[in-house]
């Protein structure tokens, strides 16, 4: 478990955390379109995160968009998973990069509102039936599955796969 | 006028050690050592990073204003990124943040030996130099003309031929606008500034980019212009016969000598 905190939003303390093994994903899932508060973070498919790079740079789109006002998603954490992605629509982006029923690794971010309390890992620890791990982002990445989604497999080789997707996302 | 427009900066970018290294008509360009989102951990103490601001222009209608800032910086930012893909030299895009005109990138380039940014204008400033001080001139080499300034204007050549072959046209191609970067013993040339770029099929456009650059290279180094231009044009046309567009080189070519009679302005009569 990280806490990230960005050079130009001092104030957001942004908690980011990774479980393997995870056993409740379709009832995570379930809480999560339920809308019960308890689950108010930004669940991601370990697998289509390529990266720190990958993960930072949507965190940084999602806080500017944030702060411009120029947010698709109705929340932070849905826009994180938006940013994520290099898709259009939210709901393709949350299927392909939230959690899904299968899911065994995941990664949890959560980007406290104004007002809101620090979050506390205990809370995310009740929640998600797994283990949480200490491991480099990017360790399950699928990086066939995620070249496919971001167009990148008619690309030279010797490029850099995370500068590519940040630049994407940054882009969008 | 200048100090407001960087506190303004300073503003958006709260937090962010702010360096001005230079300002143009339509941004200014700060150097700082901050990643936007990545932690210090991951980086090395030296690295840097340039941001490119536009600033809101008071003259202009709000509504215009913002769109114009908006959409120069994000077209900007699209063709690093596209620039990446395609394996041109040139700095890698970080962060945007269109409708503030802040984009992030890679910095690029370092020192000559004289402490002077290692942009190709310094470097051949420099050689000149060392070419003029010295004093027992006779039966050497000149160094302002030696194999390594042959060898960096053949590639800028190359580099711009790159460019064109890839339909982008740079704009504003001057001789501080090509930074040089040192790579294992030798200087390799990257292409920065597009904030004048776009994409175009027209020959006209292309020739106009290597007119520009031969004005450029022209005024700036008055003496042994015609040395670099024509290496220059070398490595240019290499690049597009190793390409097979040897067709596409011989019509740019054909119209650079048309821009040369007239300039760079197409004359808009009839």
């Amino acid at each position: 478990m990280t806490t990230l905190v960005l050079p130009q939003f001092p104030e957001t303390e942004i908690l980011v955390a990774q479980y393997d093994n995870v056993k409740n994903a379709g009832k995570i899932r379930e809480e999560l379109v339920k809308g019960n508060l308890q689950f108010n973070y930004a669940f991601i498919n370990a697998e289509t995160v390529t990266s720190e790079t990958h993960l930072n740079s949507a965190i940084y789109r999602t806080l500017i968009n944030h702060k411009n006002k120029t947010m698709k998603a109705k929340t932070m954490h849905s826009e994180l998973i938006f940013n994520l992605s290099p898709f259009k629509n939210i709901m393709d982006a949350l299927k392909k990069f939230g959690i899904a029923d299968e899911c065994s690794s995941i990664i949890v971010v959560r980007i406290p509102g104004e007002g809101e309390a620090e979050p506390a890992i205990d809370d995310l620890d009740s929640v998600v039936e797994g283990d949480r791990t200490e491991e480099p982002i990017g360790l399950h990445c699928n990086t066939a599955l995620v070249k496919k989604i971001f167009k990148l497999n008619g690309l030279n080789d010797d490029l850099d796969l995370s500068t590519l997707i940040s630049g994407s996302i940054q882009l969008r | 006028m200048s100090v407001q427009l960087i506190n303004k900066a300073q503003e958006l970018l709260n937090n962010i050690p702010l360096n001005v290294i230079s300002q143009g008509a339509e941004a200014i360009v700060f150097e700082t050592q901050t990643h936007p989102f990545l932690p210090k951990s991951n980086q090395l103490s030296t690295t840097k990073f340039i941001i490119k601001y536009r600033p809101r222009k008071p003259y202009r209608h709000p509504t215009l204003d913002l769109q114009i800032v908006n959409s120069r910086t994000q077209s900007e930012a699209r063709l690093l990124h596209k620039l990446y893909q395609l394996g041109i030299k040139a700095p890698r895009l970080m962060a945007v943040d269109g409708p503030n005109g802040i984009i992030w990138m890679e910095s690029v380039g370092g020192t000559l030996p004289n402490g002077e940014t290692s942009s190709l204008k310094n470097m051949l400033w420099f050689k000149e130099k060392s070419q003029e001080e010295r004093k027992d001139s006779e039966n050497e080499s000149n160094i302002a003309l030696d194999g390594e300034v042959r060898d960096i204007m053949s590639k800028v050549g190359a580099a711009v031929a790159k460019l064109h072959l890839a339909n982008i046209v740079h704009g504003d191609l001057t001789s501080s606008n090509i930074i040089l970067d040192q790579r294992n013993d030798k200087w390799e040339p990257m292409l920065i500034d597009f904030g004048l770029s776009s994409y175009s099929l027209l020959a006209e456009d292309e020739a106009v980019d290597l007119y520009v650059l031969e004005r450029a290279l022209i005024s700036t180094h008055p003496i042994y212009f015609k040395s670099y231009n024509e290496w220059l044009l070398q490595g240019y046309e290499r690049t597009f016969k190793e390409a097979s567009s040897s067709k596409k080189f011989k019509e740019i070519s054909r119209r650079l000598q048309d821009v040369r009679l007239r300039g760079r302005k197409r004359s808009m009569l009839g």
